[in-house]
């Protein structure tokens, strides 16, 4: 403030005089005409200078473009004195898009050149990572490209962006812009290039979008348009699923197809999930005895419905079920659950408990001492329906035993683990409870 | 070659002694693997007097995969969809239903069941299951016209 630029003029005598404004703390009296003492002076407030900022701004700021000044950036980023910057903010008339970009516009110093986009905000950055992964590939082509022109490729790339422009611009500021004093300005570190680049690409993009935009380009502007054109657009609509599934659809069609994929999907997805080999391979194996086949003599396999023979080796499952082992390990590879009453086996994928691994979980115990010592506490934080269950488990194989004499030693272990398991599993075991409710009379 | 040989079992005992109204043969001597069946529309129902084609075909995988069912025959039927598939959509057929321990026979038997007694709850075409409904009597109509136009003189 203590500066001699003010100056006093007196409304009376209409003299003008130097105001010491550093004296202006002090009386009163020094505020009055030095010619005719009059106090009814005015001061008059000199600038100390002209903000040099704005000063420097004017010519290099796109020069009319309507929206260009709105940048709240742009005055502080200017006013750093990064020269040949300039930043341009854009609205779709429809409002639809809005849209900023930096412009480099060459001039930069070359430690300026040298770091990662100083002057980019942080929004910007965010976009130039996105659109650098889109046209990663294209900025190759290009560069394959750029020799065959009449100009330096740094330039060709110039070119472009400013073409770019006149389609995003009032073809009018063209001519403004370049004759701007960034342009025609060689780059001056190959640094720089990729950031004209990926601008140009942006801007390119930007055009496709729009699609509306006249597409009046300079020659060079078009030949490195025209690599990028389409091809960024089809990458952001894979990216984006526009035309695809993924997660929104745009018309009846599509959704019905969603919606029947995903019923299929369920469909396929409600079956039980496979049981693991080694469960498989660990269930327990004996000879068909007179008690297991029915009082004519025949038993059958109910996958392939061959005829079993007394003495023949079957596997037999925790709810009694017995098979070849060769047609129940096809079944059970895809579902843990018994084929003919739906009783799950017990699998490690089914059960979340603290007791073994997956390599060793509940696989049918060879000792009884261990698994009594398992399934109390395990018993314990069951809720009442499975624990009917297990009870119900345990009686439906205990009243065939009546009938299998051997059986007891094998199978007993067989039963507290299976019902263990499938109290885990959630509705498969819901289900293996209603079938062995429904199926279970019929079966003992 | 399991399925094959299962198959073949049930193929020959359902020649041998067919559920009622119901015959089977292949569509094909050499394809095991699919077969016509010719259901008689149930008595008492609207399908009563037609023949109706029904294509069964198994999976490789068969029998730990379901069959799949189908009218070749155009009915007009809640669970029977109105369209050149005619796909039926029987619940022991879904993938988290079907046992192995499944027949053909019990297939065959349970969708000739369906034809008597529709199931307008479980629908693939709802505009018939809710006739089929509120208004059964047009129901019955509809699907005797169609059995008549459709299911019957060797069609």
């Amino acid at each position: 403030m203590a500066d001699s630029g003010d100056r006093g003029m007196c409304h009376a005598c209409g003299g003008v005089w130097l105001l010491n404004r550093g004296d202006s703390a002090g009386p009163e009296s020094h505020l009055t005409c030095p010619h005719c003492d009059s106090d009814f002076i005015e001061i008059i407030e000199i600038p100390p200078e002209s903000p040099q900022p704005e000063a420097e701004a004017e010519p290099r700021s796109p020069p009319v473009n309507p929206w260009a000044d709105h940048n709240p950036w742009a005055q502080e980023e200017l006013g750093s004195g990064i020269p040949g910057v300039s930043f341009q903010s854009y609205r779709s008339p429809d409002g639809r898009f809005s849209f900023s970009t930096t412009m480099i516009g060459g001039g930069i110093p070359s430690q300026q050149g040298a770091q990662p986009n100083p002057m980019l905000p942080m929004v910007m950055q965010n976009l130039e990572t996105l659109f650098q992964g889109l046209t990663g590939m294209h900025n190759g082509r290009q560069a394959q490209q750029s020799p065959g022109m009449a100009m330096p490729p740094p330039q060709a790339h110039m070119a472009g962006l400013q073409g770019q422009e006149t389609g995003i611009r009032d073809p009018s500021d063209v001519q403004g812009d370049t004759g701007g004093p960034h342009e025609g300005q060689p780059f001056n570190g190959p640094g720089m290039t990729p950031v004209t680049i990926r601008l140009q690409s942006i801007a390119d993009l930007f055009n496709i979008i729009q699609g509306d935009i006249p597409m009046q380009q300079n020659a060079a502007g078009q030949a490195a348009g025209d690599a990028s054109r389409l091809s960024p657009f089809a990458m952001l609509s894979a990216l984006m699923n526009v035309q695809r599934s993924g997660d929104a659809v745009y018309s009846q069609e599509e959704l019905d197809r969603v919606i029947s994929q995903l019923i299929d999907h369920a469909q396929q997805g409600n079956g039980p999930p496979p049981a693991p080999e080694s469960v498989i391979n660990s269930l327990p194996k004996k000879k068909v005895t007179p008690e297991m086949v029915g009082t004519d003599g025949k038993a059958d396999c109910s996958i392939c419905m061959e005829s079993v023979e007394l003495n023949t080796e079957v596997t037999v499952l925790p709810c009694d079920h017995w098979f070849h082992f060769d047609c129940i390990k096809i079944w059970l590879s895809q579902h843990n659950t018994c084929p003919h009453c739906r009783r799950s086996i017990g699998s490690p994928n089914t059960t979340n408990s603290a007791q073994g691994t997956q390599e060793d979980p509940f696989v049918i115990p060879d000792s009884p001492v261990q698994s009594s010592q398992q399934i109390p506490p395990q018993r314990s934080s069951f809720s009442s329906f499975p624990n009917n269950q297990a009870t119900d488990g345990t009686q439906s194989s205990t009243s065939a035993h009546t009938h299998a004499a051997p059986a007891p030693e094998t199978e007993q272990p067989g039963v507290p683990q299976e019902s263990q398991s499938e109290a885990n599993t959630g509705s498969g075991g819901i289900t293996g409870w209603v079938w062995n409710r429904l199926s279970g009379g019929g079966n003992s | 070659m399991a399925s094959q040989k299962r198959i073949g079992k049930e193929l020959s005992e359902l020649t041998a002694s067919p559920p009622e109204g119901i015959s089977v043969e292949l569509a094909d001597e050499a394809d095991l693997f699919k077969w016509k069946v010719f259901m008689n529309g149930p008595e008492g129902s609207p399908y009563e007097g037609g023949k109706f084609l029904v294509n069964l075909t198994l999976p490789n995988e068969y029998p730990f995969k379901p069959p799949t069912v189908s009218f070749g025959t155009k009915i007009y039927h809640p669970n029977v969809t109105n369209d050149e598939k005619g796909s039926m959509c029987l619940g022991m057929l879904r993938a988290d239903e079907w046992k192995p321990s499944s027949k053909i026979a019990a297939v065959l038997e349970f969708a000739r069941q369906l034809l008597l007694e529709p199931m307008p709850d479980d629908a693939v075409e709802g505009r018939i299951a809710e006739q089929y409904k509120s208004d059964r009597k047009r129901y019955d109509e509809i699907a005797r016209e169609w059995t008549r136009k459709w299911a019957m003189s060797g069609q």
